[in-house]
């Protein structure tokens, strides 16, 4: 077995969730060389919002390295009458919180789901790629599937990551952090 | 779903030019596992070189005879899709495309392209991403592939103007045998493989 259950974090009205290596039996290190994150129903609090990522290389204490990514979505509605394959953006440099999902509804019984993948967050001599399909049901009730990748343009560590909605809090839902070996 | 670490390769001679070839396994694909991961991780091209090369993948079978004869070279016949996306780290040039160039058809049998378009030998450039073989040791069926791979472009990237990319590609296929399929080769299509890692796992 090569895939490695680090850490839950479960939601509850929270403004953000937090991987730090170190910190709360968190390992994100030279432990592994692939980590994966696991997100299982994170349902926005406000509506037809998007899930964000940000990087730090100094355990929490500042956010905020130049990351440069793509995004692009595949989306179909449930009235069968809409459907694209599209590029939506991506960051350049920023040194913003990243998107790496797509527009989330906030019904009772919407949410978004899916992985994304940090490669050799330890490394001291390459960027930080990472790979994210996010599949969200929106707030026009949409099936929508948001491809997201980029670099975190840093040699140095890169030790903990943030994720939050652009608006509002995170209601519910896991994130779960794997290592594979 | 278990996934088996099955065996890795490396290669780390960063920065003296003396880097491999080729990253491969000719042992441990079988009817162990139905379905292989190769994980790469920051493939970085030979600094010795100029060209931005592309990342790439092959095959190879062994006969149906009994017992079997391992073929001689990576050379099997695909069939294959390529898109991705990219965006200049500077602003100014993105989009989603097919990859006209990153496919291949019937009997061309070359190395196929799984992150391409100039990758970067400077600045900490690499690539990583996933590809996953399916049922390869079936000799019913044609083996289907998937991979994503997440990279660094350069130069003349997607041929909209200098700078470095953020470079997200998609392929997918069948390779075109009922041969059982036992190796599998990675390489960059100019120079060497200066560094990183490729773990291969069975999924079961």
């Amino acid at each position: 077995m090569a895939k490695t259950l680090i850490k839950t974090l479960t939601a509850d009205v929270d403004s953000e969730l937090e991987f730090i290596d170190g910190a709360d039996d968190v390992v994100m290190d030279n432990t592994y060389d692939v980590y994966e994150f696991h997100f299982v129903n994170i349902h926005p609090s406000d509506d037809s919002k998007k899930l964000r990522m940000i990087a730090s290389s100094d355990g929490g204490s500042s956010y905020g390295i130049e990351t440069t990514s793509t995004v692009f979505d595949a989306y179909h509605n449930e009235a069968d009458d809409a459907t694209s394959l599209d590029y939506r953006g991506g960051a350049a440099q920023s040194t913003s919180e990243i998107i790496i999902g797509g527009s989330t509804g906030y019904d009772d019984d919407q949410a978004c789901s899916g992985v994304m993948t940090l490669y050799a967050p330890s490394s001291d001599t390459y960027v930080k790629h990472f790979t994210a399909q996010i599949h969200q049901s929106s707030g026009s009730d949409f099936a929508n599937n948001t491809f997201a990748a980029g670099y975190i343009n840093t040699a140095s560590a890169v030790d903990a990551l943030r994720f939050s909605f652009d608006v509002g809090d995170i209601d519910a839902g896991e994130i779960k952090l794997f290592g594979v070996s | 779903m278990g996934l088996t670490f099955i065996a890795s390769r490396t290669a780390d001679e960063p920065g003296t030019g003396s880097g491999e070839a080729t990253l491969g396994f000719t042992s441990g694909i079988d009817d162990t596992y139905n379905e292989y991961q190769f994980y790469f991780v920051n493939i970085h091209p030979d600094t010795q070189v100029t060209t931005h090369p592309n990342f790439q993948f092959q095959v190879n079978a062994i006969t149906s005879a009994d017992p079997p004869v391992q073929l001689e070279g990576f050379d099997e016949n695909m069939t294959t899709t390529g898109f991705y996306a990219y965006n200049r780290n500077t602003s100014g040039a993105s989009d989603l495309t097919y990859g006209a160039t990153e496919d291949q058809a019937g009997t061309d049998a070359i190395y196929q392209n799984i992150l391409a378009y100039d990758i970067t030998n400077v600045d900490r450039g690499s690539v990583s991403g996933v590809l996953t073989l399916y049922d390869p040791s079936s000799i019913t069926y044609i083996k289907h592939f998937t991979s994503v791979g997440q990279g660094i472009a350069y130069g003349n990237a997607p041929g909209v103007g200098s700078g470095s990319y953020a470079l997200n590609m998609w392929n997918a296929g069948y390779i075109n045998t009922t041969n059982a399929i036992t190796q599998i080769s990675f390489k960059f299509d100019d120079g060497d493989i200066d560094a990183g890692t490729i773990y291969m796992y069975g999924v079961s």
